[in-house]
């Protein structure tokens, strides 16, 4: 699975050779005495593709606006291909926005929409007409060009705003929850567009959205914010499996949480004591975590009783939810659907020493950069 | 059962068809009594020689009224030239400084803007002769009285809310978020500004344009308080010949007066219903 991410990230990079790196550097934005994005850096490599991924309110559409010049940060740096934008007007940065309304100019047609970067620039007609029939062809509209805005249904609108982004060439395109005012059905449409988009342009892309599928199918690095602060910046999987804050590990469903102190690789919590698997430094403060599947029914390692309180069922699966005898602790399992389990009924789970994982206070990444 | 199911709906389409031309026409008839109607006589009048009580029509016919009204050597033109001069200097200045006005109403939040909403209506609610005396002596000091430059800063006055209030309320819809866009894709602000904010205010400007145009073409006290009869237009002139009792040329001339108005009038509604409908359109 990573080696198939590298590699793929190896083949978008060479897509595009003038793809810049984007660095944003101890970024920060203050409204009303609250930091709607503090201390934020993190590198997004030449051509690559990344997530700004969080619940709303985290501050990702705010950076996104910073790196696009519409505002201004309060403090840190953005540069791209190495040179800070800082105080570039939004029009020199090269850095194009899609909004998640297509924020289409409704006076004008379709050709003239997507070839409204160009003909700014004073483009001569001829390559624009060339390049904007191109750029339709990509988004599958061609033939459009003398058709009104107001004749184009959602989908098409979206795709005429793509279109008259990647007409200008952008240094970076950000794409602020491009697929979220679609319909399900367009929204998978408009995902594997803008995949095929991105792995033959290799335009440096930052992607906002709250979607985790969205985050986790387009990106090859998701940055996970929440309260303006970066938590996480890794791969999906990584995300997934060692989140390092409770907010990356909630929102990636990590939902048996359990606050601990560990003393010589045991874990004290309300569940019980729990073998850890790693050699791990004694600490007085810490979460352990573990995802619902991981949990197994039965006895085994790290094993609690508990009476079942909830079960929903889930078609495949069933999630079921009980509170151990000893210590009151809610414990989450998912379990195959056809599994008989009733409210009330006693049940013994085991949690696996090799799937807990242990979140450390303070682990967000403050620095953190791309590895490899 | 098919045949209830399929006649049911064709009643109650043909009776929706019946009722809806209904409330138009009604609007249309009491359109034409109060906007039409009190033209009728002036027509007639332009066109009377002698029209006395009881008759119903006059009894004698000349085309003298007209004749003056087209003569050359009359006052005429030169009431026609500084009434439409005025009026298109006042609207030009109206939408110039009433355009961002109207942008930053419609589209900001700063302090006392309610203030300013409430005094944007105040030429609506303060007498306009009252402001005409008071502005009079301002305008003596700085030399304004008198003058073409006088009446129409005396204009801009009343006309400058229409073009405000009317801007603000589509800037408010227009908003900021594809001025950004066009930012962003490399348009600089004046070029933003132009391709972009422009054209879509367009509603509001034509409106706000027009008005501006109708309450400075229709001004009669503060032209004649602030233009002391040096700025000569078509309501002094009406006034006059009303006043003096020549009934044929005040007709006459009053007609002159309200043909631009319903010529811009039309004009506008056909821009502003062909916008509504691409508008409608969309939605």
């Amino acid at each position: 699975m990573m080696a198939v991410l590298t590699d793929k990230r190896l083949v978008r990079t060479n897509a595009n050779a003038s793809a810049v790196a984007l660095d944003l550097i101890g970024l920060g934005k203050e409204y009303d005495g609250r930091w709607a994005v503090e201390n934020l850096s993190l590198t997004v490599p030449p051509g690559a593709l990344v997530a700004l991924l969080g619940p709303s309110g985290c501050g990702k559409t705010t950076t996104l606006r910073m790196i696009a010049g519409l505002i201004e940060p309060d403090t840190g740096d953005i540069r791209f291909g190495g040179d800070s934008v800082a105080g570039v007007q939004p029009e020199r940065r090269g850095a194009v926005m899609v909004f998640q309304q297509p924020t289409l100019f409704s006076h004008l047609d379709v050709a003239a929409n997507v070839g409204f970067g160009l003909r700014m620039r004073r483009e001569p007609r001829g390559v624009i007409a060339e390049r904007v029939r191109a750029a339709l062809g990509q988004v599958q509209l061609a033939g459009m060009e003398r058709r009104r805005i107001g004749q184009l249904s959602s989908g098409q609108q979206q795709r005429v705003a793509l279109a008259r982004a990647l007409v200008t060439d952008p240094r970076v395109l950000l794409l602020d929850e491009p697929l979220s005012n679609l319909d399900p059905s367009l929204r998978d449409e408009m995902r594997d567009l803008l995949a095929r988009l991105h792995a033959e342009q290799g335009i440096t892309t930052v992607l906002v959205t709250h979607d985790r599928q969205e985050a986790m199918t387009l990106a090859e690095r998701i940055a996970f914010l929440s309260d303006g602060r970066l938590q996480q910046y890794a791969t999906a999987p990584e995300l997934y499996e060692r989140p390092v804050t409770v907010a990356v590990a909630q929102f990636f469903g990590m939902v048996n949480l359990f606050p601990a102190s560990i003393v010589e690789g045991v874990a004290e919590t309300a569940f019980g004591p729990l073998h850890l698997p790693d050699p791990t430094r004694n600490l007085s403060e810490a979460v352990i975590g573990i995802r619902p599947e991981h949990i197994a029914i039965g006895y085994g390692e790290n094993a609690a009783t508990g009476c079942v309180t909830n079960r929903t069922y889930l078609g495949q699966q069933q999630r079921v939810t009980l509170r151990t005898s000893h210590g009151h602790t809610e414990v989450t399992v998912l379990v195959p659907a056809d599994m008989p389990i009733l409210i009330n009924q006693e049940v013994t789970v085991s949690l696996p020493a090799e799937w807990l994982r242990v979140i450390v206070p303070g682990g967000a990444a403050t620095s953190d950069t791309p590895r490899g | 059962m098919a045949t209830r199911a399929r006649v049911t709906p064709d009643i109650s389409r043909r009776l929706r068809r019946s009722r809806r031309p209904m409330l138009p026409s009604a609007v249309v008839s009491l359109w034409v009594a109060l906007v039409i109607l009190p033209v009728v006589p002036l027509v007639i009048w332009s066109a009377a020689f002698s029209w006395r009580w009881p008759d119903l029509l006059p009894t004698a016919w000349s085309g003298r009224a007209w004749r003056y009204v087209f003569s050359p050597t009359t006052q005429v033109r030169a009431g026609l030239i500084g009434s439409s001069t005025v009026a298109l200097l006042t609207m030009m200045l109206a939408l110039a400084i009433g355009t961002p006005a109207g942008i930053a109403v419609g589209r900001m939040a700063f302090r006392g803007k309610r203030a300013i909403e409430l005094l944007l209506l105040a030429p609506f609610i303060v007498p306009g002769l009252i402001v005409t005396m008071g502005i009079q002596i301002v305008f003596i000091h700085l030399r304004l009285a008198d003058t073409m430059q006088g009446v129409v800063f005396a204009h801009l006055m009343p006309a400058l809310p229409y073009v405000i209030i009317s801007v603000a309320g589509v800037a408010t819809n227009v908003g900021v978020q594809v001025e950004e866009q066009a930012r962003s894709l490399g348009a600089t602000s004046w070029q933003t500004f132009i391709h972009i904010t422009l054209p879509l205010l367009r509603p509001g400007l034509a409106v706000g344009g027009l008005f501006a145009f109708l309450v400075s073409w229709s001004q009669y006290t503060s032209t004649l308080i602030i233009g002391g009869g040096k700025v000569q237009t078509l309501p002094l002139l009406v006034y006059a010949f009303t006043r003096s009792g020549d009934n044929p040329i005040a007709a006459a001339l009053a007609l002159l007066f309200v043909a631009p108005a319903v010529v811009a009038l039309a004009l506008a509604s056909r821009t502003l219903r062909v916008r509504q409908s691409v508008v409608g359109g969309r939605l």
